[in-house]
């Protein structure tokens, strides 16, 4: 499961049901509000966040005026070299499909209160279905833990008891929203979907193959649905006793797609599109040259200023990627980045067991629960 | 120099109107449905009362303001459990329905720690960017995107361990490693 999909089945999983309105009487309240007085002046606050917000502030527009120094373009836009040296960047971190990406980076986070965190991760991702990954992670104690995805299953290596421990598929109908078949009148189609049952002050149980709801859609509807720009909901129903909640197709415009992110998260498994990303839209620029580790490296930065990205001055690979905040920041520093062609020598480089091929596969879902709490202590 | 009166109530109704039902939907899912509207309240009286401090971008700001009510309210409760997040388990009007959730997602979730949880709720559930939800839990960006990455490789782990985790003492669900 992707990073996406992941957030996407948290987002329906939401309790506000986005066509409820906000009963608050808006005017009452802010009419309330007015008449109460205000504080002649703010208490000093400690590390307020206005205060960590006006950093922000600050810090960008300083790096806004150290761009225009170093570019000398005072109209603020991308100078043809800088343009270039992007679209290079883009390219070097853009995979051709069926190949294997294979990146070893250090990283480093400053928490901002004299601590900091440093770790190792090597992985090797498969960029086409499956989508097997195998991963090292070298924590701040030197520990080192290998995992991976294999057909969708989480695997962990514990090298102690010689055994790759892999998770159980879940059932076929675990993440199914619904399930279609013919209606009872021409050009109408019936919509099933799980009825979940509650037990106050516990989680919420379905079991796979319990009871349906059913509503009877369109032609029309199931067009729009499988199109992606009508979804399925539950309805609040007001009045209707303990059936609360109806089925419905309503418009996909509350889980349209959100405005893209400038931030990049090195954990996610589409990091380089985030890095594309940020050289695509997030007003990226060419701002200078610097030694890293001994490297000539090109330095992007973007309009924010948050994120630093330095790569190689002649291939354009990755070198380092710096995000700022206001009370620290994060280094990833890439040993390497690089794209594999998907040859049998480089799937076995996915694999746990091609790896390990002494080790024992134990396919136990309790068992591998025990062995990832062993060898992710931490989570 | 001092603003006048007029000028901060407009700036405030401004902000009001702007920014309520985000405020609003952000109670309502943390807490009961009849005490969402205090928080409301609370939070732009707090808004009101510090003006100056409330930045251009207020939203994150007016975010973290709300969380801080919810938590005094959630401590000063008599009635134990009455403000708490739904994730936990609260019978609350806040709860969502049960067939309207993803049961799995829910019930991993409710196992995450609180701040795990919020880190991706505040993503997921009230659309901000990974700057915005740094804002309002007071960290920086690049610290919330490590622990945002955390949180969900323990989300997946937890929706993972699915039914054999409901049977497990809650204990072990407290953050595991730092930051």
């Amino acid at each position: 499961m992707t990073d996406d999909q992941l957030m996407d089945l948290v987002r329906d999983a939401d309790p506000l049901d986005d066509a409820d309105p906000i009963e608050l009487d808006a005017d009452a309240v802010l009419a309330q509000i007015l008449a109460e007085p205000q504080e002649p002046a703010a208490r000093p606050r400690r590390r307020s966040i206005a205060l960590r917000l006006g950093v922000v502030g600050a810090v960008a527009a300083l790096v806004a005026v150290a761009v225009f120094a170093v570019t000398g373009d005072d109209r603020g836009g991308v100078t043809p070299a800088s343009a270039a040296v992007i679209r290079h960047a883009i390219s070097a971190v853009t995979q051709p499909e069926h190949t294997i990406l294979h990146v070893d980076m250090r990283g480093t986070q400053d928490n901002g209160d004299g601590t900091t965190v440093t770790w190792r991760d090597e992985s090797w991702q498969e960029n086409t279905a499956p989508y097997d990954r195998r991963q090292l992670e070298t924590g701040d104690d030197g520990r080192i833990t290998e995992s991976g995805t294999l057909d969708g299953n989480s695997q962990v290596y514990d090298p102690a008891r010689g055994t790759i421990y892999t998770s159980s598929p879940p059932p076929a109908d675990m993440h199914r929203k619904y399930w279609i078949s013919k209606g009872p009148r021409p050009g109408t189609f019936t919509l099933r979907t799980p009825v979940i049952k509650v037990t106050p002050g516990k989680p919420f149980k379905v079991m796979p193959g319990g009871p349906k709801e059913t509503i009877i859609i369109t032609a029309e509807q199931l067009k729009a649905l499988r199109a992606g720009t009508e979804v399925v909901k539950w309805k609040r129903q007001p009045g209707a006793g303990k059936k609360r909640f109806a089925l419905a197709v309503v418009p996909a415009a509350a889980n349209a797609p959100r405005a893209p992110s400038c931030d990049v998260d090195p954990g996610s498994g589409g990091f380089p599109d985030q890095i594309v990303m940020l050289l695509r839209n997030c007003g990226a620029q060419v701002v200078g040259h610097a030694t890293i580790a001994g490297r000539d490296t090109l330095e992007i930065r973007s309009r924010d200023g948050h994120t630093t990205y330095y790569v190689d001055s002649t291939t354009y690979a990755p070198v380092e990627l710096d995000a700022t905040g206001t009370d620290g920041g994060t280094r990833l520093r890439f040993e390497a980045y690089e794209v594999l062609p998907a040859t049998q020598a480089n799937e076995a480089l996915l694999s746990l067991a091609a790896q390990h091929p002494s080790a024992i596969v134990d396919r136990d879902p309790a068992h591998y629960q025990a062995a990832e709490m062993r060898m992710f202590p931490h989570g | 120099m001092t603003e006048p009166r007029d000028a901060h109530a407009e700036r405030l109704e401004e902000l009001f109107r702007r920014h309520h039902s985000a405020v609003a939907a952000y109670a309502r899912r943390r807490a009961p449905s009849d005490a969402a509207d205090d928080v409301v309240a609370s939070t732009f009286l707090v808004a009101w009362r510090r003006l100056d401090q409330v930045p251009a971008d207020a939203l994150p700001w007016l975010l973290a303001v709300a969380r801080n009510v919810i938590a005094t309210h959630h401590r000063g409760s008599q009635r134990r459990g009455a403000l708490r997040v739904r994730l936990e388990g609260s019978e609350s009007a806040a709860v969502p329905s049960p067939e309207e959730a993803d049961d799995r997602v829910v019930a991993a979730l409710g196992r995450l720690s609180e701040r795990d949880r919020e880190a991706i709720t505040l993503i997921a559930w009230d659309g901000l960017q990974p700057a915005e939800a740094a804002a309002v839990l007071g960290q920086s960006a690049a610290t919330f995107r490590v622990r945002l990455h955390r949180a969900k490789r323990r989300l997946r782990r937890e929706m993972d361990r699915g039914e054999a985790a409901d049977r497990r003492p809650n204990t072990h669900l407290s953050p595991r490693r730092s930051p």
